[in-house]
């Protein structure tokens, strides 16, 4: 479910959309809505009749773990942020990885954004170009990287 | 307040001993396997393995269906 | 005597759509009315506890195939009732509440929109950003992985932490940019830390369109590093005016 319909063109094609009303939503967001939330009576609290409780969420929050923090630190290991180091990606990847990576602070092409994020991996900062970054334009070339 | 009655608990800890400690242990692992929270972030997984394709229907399906059993409690 | 099955309620002149399947046996979908309200009822299966993921569907589809064309006050899962009772316990004494939900709610539908980290490219921006924890990732790189235990562990606190200062501008970000286009909105807290935000709107149906052009818009601007998910139009799940 949550037919993956955002590369097919249609409704424009940025946004994963699940649809609700059968066609669409996962099950976790299915989950999500019908067991925390809509109306409870007094009525329905008679579960017995089902033989079901739920266990519900009070708050949602996982606390962070040293699981998390390991996997975090393991997703950052596997970059391989400098090209270089144990296994993994090869060069179109890694150079595309750049690339996305730069597309965030930088309202250029891909080649500058490329050029610009090479000069910040050897020490720059585009920490106040964050602000800006939503309302940048897309581009192209990743709508048709998906297709 | 957590002083105190860690003071007042603290000569009787070791009278509790290994069997209190396995308890807890035990505790500790139910509590994470049935941990709502947790079991969400697995559906959530399971959903994204489905739309990668990662894993085929059937077994997203009878993936869900165990965890969804996790977060039902069957009584009587 | 026997058990019913309570999806949702709608006002009792709602017509519903006919291709509605419930979780029962016979898979029928009714109304059960008592003066201005009604209640979307079916069967239940009586062989085997409720609580499969096709029942947790189903109740889901009935209750968003119905919001697509009128309001709906969605029950929670899962909402089971003995036959007689739905007019005397439950819409009976509960009417004037119900119609007053409805009546509250009428015209709007729900968005549910959430955020999530493209976590490689948010990972390659904290590293070039931090130099500390470039410090951090670049010692451990050195090292053998069991030698390096703690350190990475606080390379993925430390990650993580970061992740969470961007999530507090970008989901204010967010919310800001979409949140004009509807009546009302209810934000949670994101369970994990690559999740940004998980909101949901209330939007008059007139404004669906515009609403879902703006998320739209917010996706292209932002799938570089951002993958959005909308799902919608739904019940007003996160909108039922509490009570009691």
């Amino acid at each position: 479910m949550t037919m993956a319909t955002q590369t097919q063109g249609g409704g424009g094609g940025y946004v994963d959309r699940g649809s609700g009303g059968g066609g669409g939503s996962g099950l976790a967001d299915v989950v999500e809505l019908i067991l925390d939330k809509g109306l409870v009576i007094d009525v329905f609290v008679r579960v017995s009749l089902v033989g079901i409780e739920i266990l519900t969420i009070d708050a949602r929050i996982v606390v962070a773990s040293v699981d998390t923090f390991l996997r975090f630190a393991e997703a950052t290991n596997r970059l391989d942020l400098y090209g270089k180091g144990k296994g993994g990606k090869d060069i179109t990847e890694l150079t595309q990885g750049i690339m996305e990576g730069g597309a965030k602070g930088k309202t250029s092409g891909a080649l500058d954004a490329a050029v610009d994020k090479v000069g910040e991996l050897l020490g720059g900062n585009s920490d106040e170009e964050r602000e800006e970054a939503p309302r940048r334009r897309p581009r192209q070339r990743t709508r048709e990287r998906e297709a | 307040m957590g002083l105190v009655s860690g003071l007042i608990g603290l000569p009787l800890a070791p009278m509790r001993g290994v069997l209190w400690l396995a308890e807890q242990i035990q505790a500790q692992a139910e509590e994470q396997y049935y941990d709502p929270a947790r079991i969400r972030v697995e559906l959530d997984r399971v959903d994204e393995a489905r739309r990668s394709g990662e894993l085929s229907e059937e077994e997203c399906t009878a993936r869900e269906n165990d965890l969804l059993q996790r977060l039902m409690v069957r009584r009587g | 005597m026997s058990a019913t099955y309570v999806y949702g309620l709608v006002s009792a002149d709602a017509e519903l759509p006919e291709d509605l399947t419930g979780l029962g046996p016979s898979g029928k979908v009714t109304t059960v009315v008592h003066e201005a309200v009604a209640a979307i009822v079916g069967d239940v299966p009586t062989d085997r506890p409720l609580g499969t993921r096709d029942d947790l569907l189903a109740h889901e589809s009935v209750v968003d195939t119905v919001a697509a064309t009128t309001t709906v006050l969605p029950m929670r899962f899962p909402a089971v009732v003995e036959e007689e009772g739905v007019v005397e316990e439950l819409l009976a004494p509960h009417q004037d509440r119900f119609l007053r939900a409805l009546e509250q709610l009428e015209g709007k539908i729900q968005y549910t929109l959430k955020g999530t980290y493209e976590q490689d490219v948010l990972i390659r921006e904290i590293v070039e950003e931090d130099s500390g924890i470039r410090e951090l990732h670049e010692r451990i790189r050195e090292l053998p992985e069991d030698a390096a235990y703690y350190d990475r562990v606080e390379l993925g606190e430390r990650i993580v932490k970061a992740f969470e200062q961007r999530r507090d501008v970008d989901a204010a970000d967010i919310l800001e940019r979409i949140g004009d286009y509807a009546v009302d909105v209810s934000a949670t807290t994101p369970a994990q830390p690559e999740d940004v935000v998980s909101a949901a709107f209330l939007v008059d149906r007139e404004a669906a369109e515009e609403f879902e052009d703006a998320v739209e818009e917010l996706g292209a601007d932002t799938h570089e590093w951002l993958r959005l998910r909308l799902l919608g139009p739904l019940a007003p799940y996160d909108f039922i005016p509490q009570e009691r």
